[in-house]
């Protein structure tokens, strides 16, 4: 080999190995941040090995993602998929992967599985993207709890699209549930309510529990959350492995951490999924929207990214005031309508009663609304306070 | 030799260039690059004793700062006792919001009080600022710092702090703390842009600060392009942004001299009517607020002044294509009082929101 060559090909060699993408976690370097992180993490009760988990990836709870990974470090995992959302929606395909991703973190790499990653792209469940894992939160904000507290493991990150339809989430989750090796985790990696304050988060999040906790498929795309894709593949994973037994450890909210309220927050949920049977959850999320409109009673509310034309004024950044109610009431229309949700029917009528049995009623009058036989005056400013009082939970904007 | 090098560098080359274009082909990540070779192993050995006595160093370093990681230390013992404490915070506190106020003590014979804060960063941006405590005078026995990120001397992630106290007999003395700052994904650090065009607009934008820009998001580089929607929404590169966000510094800055003066639990109501007066919207205001009414928040009493838009015009010239029909730049100055005092009222100027609207708001940083 002459000398002119060999310089030639080493620098192909380093230009070529640039193709690797380097992730970087946040506070890369900063070791003594970290320490205060996982020293000061305090551990929930997790008495079983659970075979997935929800976490956010917001840092703000790093000190909760600490506690959690402290808890799952009593049992073994050497292979996690972290399955979270595309937020800056790069690229084409619906369902992402890396090859090359290298991710840093202070207590060295985190290492790609890169027989499954490979597997999962030549079985045409996933597309490999290694760009739109560069800047991408949702996995490494992960990243320093799994190298902390699962040196060994290996990971597989997987992000989703906003929209990813139904159809090719559940050939994702198929392909997962076959092949989710002995020893394996899957993170659904989510953040809850976003922009909108703390008291319309919490009614948003009782819907997020209740139809998570249910396996309610037909609900989560109806959820404010920020990946959609990512809890209905786990769901779906966990109904075929029968792990179905959900149990919320902790439910924050940014405004826990500020002095005083937010007009903007996230919220959090931490889940853990484990052998076992749904304990279902009964409840019905309303929201009587006192506007002007033609529309009368709503299923779902949903999503228009290219702005909310009908109620500007309180959609709220990405329409997420509006997302995340199990139903919508306008102004109902003669008769009865009949609908249900987490095992409660419940029939919204106008100037009638309900002919069918239901768990609920609610009847619209000139006077206000009646629920299950109590009337409720709208223009009373002890309205809320009134339906407080009789167990249902109120948020008024 | 020779002939083994160039296989093994053949085979380097082939296999990085499979990782890179041949997704389905089995093979180990390149995460290293390992060149067995005689020359390397020599450098290698260098590398790995420069290395070994870096670490070493940085060992001997950890060692001597954890030495003096104490919230008290006092230097030589001179006839006049020399002290400096922080009271609060205390050592190794987490915080989630800013600015973080920093309490303490020195003896009076303290002359000045010099604070070194500096911190890895977020996203590996260490900083470091120096900064003498301008409203501390000889005698003070007591002392003040705030740290924001605004301020630039504090980061997400750990922050280490000395403050050192100069004495009147020519010694110093130091105490040193660290302390966490986590992020929290709350948008920080004004003045921001707000733009809504009739219909979704390519919009150039750039501001121009006298003595220049110190932050911005998204990266300003020489100006941004926007694409902007009617409802306020904006994309720069894909990616959407709440607003554009710049801080700078303006050159012979005055502070005009009518204003109001308006009690600290009346801030937020003032905000609410003057706001709303020169022509900001309900989402403005709110922004507004969340940022700067926790900033009017020590003093019983505070000067506000807002700064005429021709004024500030001058300080941060702005341009944006195509020209908007309306344009609202709203920036203030403050003073925190002890008690009420005369000033001469200001009069503002109200704006209606016809076409193409640009909101801006700011104010004045203070340390």
């Amino acid at each position: 080999m002459g000398r002119k060559t060999l310089p030639l090909i080493l620098f192909l060699a380093l230009l070529l190995n640039a193709c690797s993408t380097k992730v970087e976690s946040l506070y890369p370097g900063d070791e003594k941040m970290w320490q205060n992180i996982f020293v000061n993490g305090e551990s929930y009760t997790v008495p079983e090995k659970p075979l997935s988990v929800i976490l956010p990836h917001h840092m703000v709870t790093a000190f909760q993602l600490a506690g959690v990974y402290q808890s799952l470090s009593a049992f073994d995992y050497s292979t996690i998929f972290i399955l979270g959302p595309n937020h800056f929606e790069n690229g084409n395909p619906n369902i992402q992967t890396c090859f090359n991703c290298i991710y840093e973190t202070n207590e060295g790499p985190v290492q790609i599985d890169l027989q499954l990653a490979k597997k999962m792209v030549g079985d045409g469940v996933t597309a490999r993207l290694d760009k739109s894992f560069q800047d991408e939160h949702a996995i490494h904000s992960h990243t320093p709890f799994i190298k902390h507290y699962f040196p060994e493991a290996k990971i597989v990150p997987v992000l989703f699209q906003w929209e990813t339809p139904t159809g090719e989430v559940e050939e994702f989750a198929t392909w997962l549930n076959e092949n989710l090796p002995e020893n394996a985790l899957v993170i659904a990696s989510v953040d809850f309510s976003h922009y909108i304050q703390k008291e319309a988060a919490d009614f948003h999040d009782l819907s997020s529990l209740a139809t998570i906790n249910n396996f309610d498929f037909l609900n989560v795309y109806d959820l404010e959350i920020d990946s959609p894709a990512s809890i209905y593949a786990l769901l779906k994973v966990m109904q075929s492995r029968g792990y179905q037994k959900a149990t919320r450890l902790d439910h924050t909210n940014l405004d826990d951490y500020l002095s005083s309220p937010a007009q903007e927050t996230t919220s959090h949920q931490y889940f853990t999924f484990t052998k076992g049977q749904i304990t279902p959850i009964k409840g019905i999320s309303v929201m009587f929207v006192n506007f002007p409109l033609d529309l009368e009673l709503l299923d779902a509310w949903h999503w228009n990214r290219k702005g909310e034309s009908l109620l500007p004024e309180i959609a709220g950044k990405e329409d997420r005031f509006l997302m995340g109610s199990d139903f919508y009431v306008f102004n109902l229309g003669k008769g009865c309508k009949y609908k249900s949700q987490n095992s409660l029917t419940i029939a919204f009528c106008q100037g009638e009663e309900p002919t069918q049995q239901t768990d609920f009623t609610v009847v619209s009058s000139g006077e206000g609304i009646t629920i299950n036989g109590v009337i409720y005056q709208f223009e009373k400013d002890n309205f809320g306070a009134y339906l407080t009082e009789d167990g249902v939970e109120v948020f008024r904007f | 030799m020779k002939k083994l090098i160039t296989l093994l560098i053949a085979i380097l080359v082939i296999s990085t260039f499979t990782s890179c274009t041949a997704p389905f082909f089995q093979k180990e990540e390149p995460n290293n690059l390992n060149l067995p070779d005689d020359e390397e192993t020599t450098e290698d050995q260098t590398v790995q004793e420069l290395q070994q006595q870096i670490d070493d160093l940085k060992a001997e370093l950890e060692e001597q700062k954890s030495d003096t990681t104490t919230t008290t230390t006092t230097t030589t013992t001179t006839s006049t006792p020399n002290y400096i404490s922080v009271s609060s915070p205390a050592n190794n506190s987490t915080f989630h919001e800013t600015p973080i106020v920093f309490n303490g003590a020195v003896s009076p014979n303290t002359t000045k009080i010099v604070v070194t804060a500096s911190g890895p960063g977020l996203l590996g941006n260490s900083y470091q600022d120096v900064y003498t405590l301008t409203a501390f005078k000889k005698g003070d026995e007591t002392f003040t710092y705030r740290a924001s990120i605004d301020y630039k001397n504090l980061a997400y992630g750990s922050n280490d702090y000395k403050f050192t106290a100069y004495y009147d007999d020519g010694t110093t003395g130091s105490t040193n703390l660290t302390i966490y700052f986590v992020e929290a994904g709350a948008e920080m650090g004004k003045p921001v842009i707000y733009l809504y065009p009739e219909e979704t607009t390519d919009v150039f934008v750039n501001v121009e600060p006298t003595a220049g820009i110190s932050i911005s998001d998204p990266e300003i580089g020489k100006g941004w392009n926007v694409t902007a929607h009617p409802d306020g929404r904006l994309f720069v590169d894909g990616k959407e942004y709440p607003y554009l966000f710049w801080e700078g510094f303006a050159a012979n800055f005055q502070t005009p001299k009518e204003g109001f003066v308006v009690s600290k639990e009346k801030v937020a109501g003032f905000f609410d009517e003057k706001l709303a007066f020169i022509g900001l919207n309900t989402k403005e205001i709110a922004d507004f607020k969340e940022y700067w009414v926790p900033r009017l928040n020590d003093s019983p009493y505070y000067f506000i002044t807002f700064i005429p838009e021709e004024v500030f015009n001058s300080y941060a010239p702005l341009t944006v294509k195509p020209a908007p029909d309306t344009v609202i730049r709203v920036f203030f100055d403050y003073k925190g009082l002890d008690s009420l005092k005369k000033v001469p009222e200001q009069t503002l100027k109200s704006h209606s929101r016809d076409g193409f609207t640009v909101v801006e708001w700011g104010g004045r940083l203070y340390r």
